[in-house]
């Protein structure tokens, strides 16, 4: 079974081909069987004629000699010149006793059952005789002595067909091989006629392939040289949906921009008069850290809501070649200012993989100060990284209290207030954060008891390795 | 004196800053339009500006745009109430000298503005540091073993040569490394430090960087 063709180029090509290989077969089939009818028309009339001849030599040959089928078979024998496409052959008393040379060199045998319905035959009858001769007809004429105990005898005319049945083949094979040059000139160009036509197609794919938010300018070209009506409807309706995925991710954009805009300026203010506020007693300086601290916590959520509106949006990661090891060990130096615990960085990946550098430290310091948030000084907090061939893992240990089983998949929601994700400081949005930072990058994110007791949130994505630069190249001298 | 130019269009922002500012002995005037601040900026009677990104008429991406192509190098503080990563990118890359994302801790500001205005003073750090063949040119971030090729440094492969070069000869310590190049006041247990001097002998050879067994490690000086 041939595998259905999944392009519309194949599909079209491979009905083509099979329509113009059934419509080639028939007329083969058709030109055979015509030719060969023809033929046998043609030899049948030769042994009519051959017998003709028989009967008038019968009605012409003397009385005296018709009383012995074998002299009258001998006589006519005799006299027959058939050409080399025929053979003469009398037939006395169930043996072949004279032929003419000719046809087999005279090697020609007849079938036993054949000369046997021969000698009981009361007329003429005529039936095929294959063999080493290749395909032939036989007329069989029988020949009976009035005598009551006469000789039994038949003339066996036979008229090979192997000729016309060599030129029939011939015929055939001529058109046959034909037929294949056409029909492999067919598919050629109806591949490339389909190839063409489903051009645009392709075009719309690669264009559709191209479009991330930050390409979403791109269009189907409609005015390149002859292109079918029905297609450059097909790339205008295209083009039209892809102004109005950019006019909503555009506007989508500018007002998550503005929210932070209008959220961020009184927050700004508020803080900055705060802070530079001058004549403060001691009960006015303990009340402005406290707003100053509730202002922060307001900036986080307004930070925290617009990322979590901008994860799902094409744009959210912004990917370039990332160091594992670097990253994580600058992780823990930037999180060992959270609190003093035991910090540790666990495995080592020397590998340099494509992702968001930002959104990866992001989401480990979202880690790290909830781990800080659950453990005491003293207690270990380890940073680890493991490298596999399709994916790596970032992860966070600590040796405090754990989640519990239940907790494991809730945590991750927004506004979760569970042990864990609500925190004092906490917006109740970092894990669901740090879920989405995953997610973006194709991965996922997910907590586990640590075989110590405490938690291990894990970060598992998927690995695209970015080759180191190519040094060789850069040979110039810098100015 | 010092002269500070702020562009801001919020009127509460510009107060709390002009006093904040005032109180740490900055002199400030104020403009609230784009074109205003190209205008004021480019007088020369300024020491560094702050720069709203989202002036109206021009917005401040345009105006530092703009300033940097007259050829001015007045120090710029950026400040932004979007998040957008690529604004970052952008500001620095059209010559913003620092960034702030509003709201901001003003001691944060102050501390900003200072290191700017005290780089802005400094001239002249020489362009590559050198020890016998090896040369590491700082501002591409490339390195070189002459007469070899140049090849280019990762920023903290870039952190980890600085560190050789500028103490050729002398053994520096893992711990040494973890707080020069990582920060890391004490030691987690990594092995970065050995990862990275590997991948820095990749481009420098082998030989040139000696592991001194139980101490660290040695930038041969010749």
């Amino acid at each position: 079974m041939i595998p259905r063709p999944r392009t519309m180029q194949g599909r079209v090509t491979g009905w083509v081909l099979l329509l113009v290989t059934v419509t080639l077969s028939l007329n083969l089939l058709a030109v055979a069987v015509y030719l060969h009818e023809r033929n046998q028309a043609a030899i049948e009339t030769e042994l009519e004629h051959e017998a003709v001849k028989f009967r008038r030599f019968l009605n012409s040959v003397d009385a005296a000699e018709t009383d012995s089928v074998a002299r009258v078979l001998h006589a006519y024998v005799q006299q027959a010149f058939p050409d080399t496409r025929e053979a003469i052959l009398g037939v006395v008393d169930g043996v072949t006793t004279y032929r003419t040379p000719g046809l087999g060199e005279g090697s020609l045998t007849l079938d036993s059952s054949l000369v046997s319905r021969a000698m009981r035959a009361q007329e003429p009858f005529t039936v095929s005789v294959d063999g080493d001769h290749g395909h032939a007809l036989a007329s069989v004429i029988p020949v009976r002595q009035s005598a009551p105990a006469g000789q039994q005898g038949a003339l066996v005319i036979v008229e090979s067909a192997q000729e016309q049945q060599q030129g029939i083949t011939d015929t055939v094979q001529v058109l046959g091989l034909v037929g294949l040059a056409a029909i492999s000139l067919t598919g050629m160009v109806s591949w490339l006629i389909a190839g063409r036509v489903a051009a645009p197609l392709r075009q719309v794919v690669r264009t559709a392939e191209a479009i991330d938010a930050r390409a979403l300018s791109a269009r189907i070209p409609t005015d390149e040289g002859d292109l079918d009506e029905d297609v450059i409807a097909m790339a205008t309706t295209f083009n039209r949906m892809l102004d109005r995925l950019e006019a909503a991710v555009e506007s989508q954009r500018d007002f998550l921009d503005d929210a932070a805009h209008e959220m961020r300026t009184p927050l700004t203010i508020i803080r900055g008069h705060l802070e530079t506020m001058k004549h403060r007693s001691g009960d006015d300086v303990a009340t402005v850290r406290l707003l100053v601290g509730e202002v922060a916590r307001m900036d986080r959520l307004v930070s925290d809501l617009l990322i979590l509106a901008k994860a799902a949006r094409p744009d959210f990661l912004n990917r370039h070649a990332v160091d594992l090891d670097d990253l994580v060990v600058r992780a823990v130096a930037t999180a060992s200012a959270l609190g003093q615990r035991e910090w540790r960085v666990i495995g080592t990946a020397q590998a340099r993989v494509l992702a968001d550098e930002q959104r990866l430290t992001q989401a480990l310091m979202q880690l790290t100060a909830n781990a800080v948030e659950h453990t005491r000084p003293g207690d270990t907090i380890a940073v680890g990284v493991e490298c596999q061939r399709d994916w790596f893992e970032l992860s966070v240990t600590d040796s405090g209290p754990g989640v519990p089983l239940a907790d494991q998949e809730r945590i991750f929601d927004r506004f979760q207030q569970g042990n864990r994700s609500g925190t004092r400081n906490g917006t109740g949005l970092g894990l669901a954060i740090v879920r989405s930072i995953a997610q973006a990058h194709g991965g996922s994110a997910s907590v586990t008891s640590a075989p110590a007791g405490g938690a291990r949130f894990t970060l598992r994505l998927p690995r695209h390795d970015v080759a180191e630069p190519s040094s060789d190249l850069l040979d110039a001298v810098p100015q | 004196m010092t002269h500070l130019l702020i562009a801001e269009d919020e009127e509460q922002i510009v107060t709390f800053l002009s006093r904040g500012l005032h109180d740490a002995g900055f002199t400030t005037e104020s403009v609230t339009t784009g074109p205003d601040a190209l205008a004021h900026a480019a007088t020369g009677a300024f020491d560094l500006m702050v720069l709203d990104l989202g002036l109206p008429q021009m917005d401040g991406m345009e105006v530092l745009a703009r300033l940097r192509a007259q050829g001015c190098t007045l120090p710029v503080v950026i400040l932004t109430a979007r998040d957008t990563v690529g604004d970052t990118v952008a500001a620095l890359q059209s010559g913003a000298d620092d960034y702030l994302r509003k709201p901001f801790a003003f001691d944060e500001l102050l501390a900003r503005i200072r290191v700017r205005l005290r780089a802005h003073a400094v001239v002249g750090e020489p362009e590559s540091l050198r020890a016998g063949a090896v040369c590491l040119h700082l501002r591409t971030r490339r390195i070189q073993v002459e007469p070899g090729p140049w090849h280019d440094l990762t920023t903290r492969e870039f952190a980890l040569a600085e560190q050789f070069l500028r103490h050729p000869g002398q053994v520096l310590t893992r711990q040494q490394l973890l707080s020069s190049v990582w920060d890391l006041d004490f030691d987690p247990g990594t092995n970065v430090v050995n990862v990275y001097v590997s991948y820095l002998r990749r481009k420098i050879g082998e030989d040139r960087i000696e592991t001194v067994r139980g101490s660290g490690y040695r930038l041969r000086p010749q």
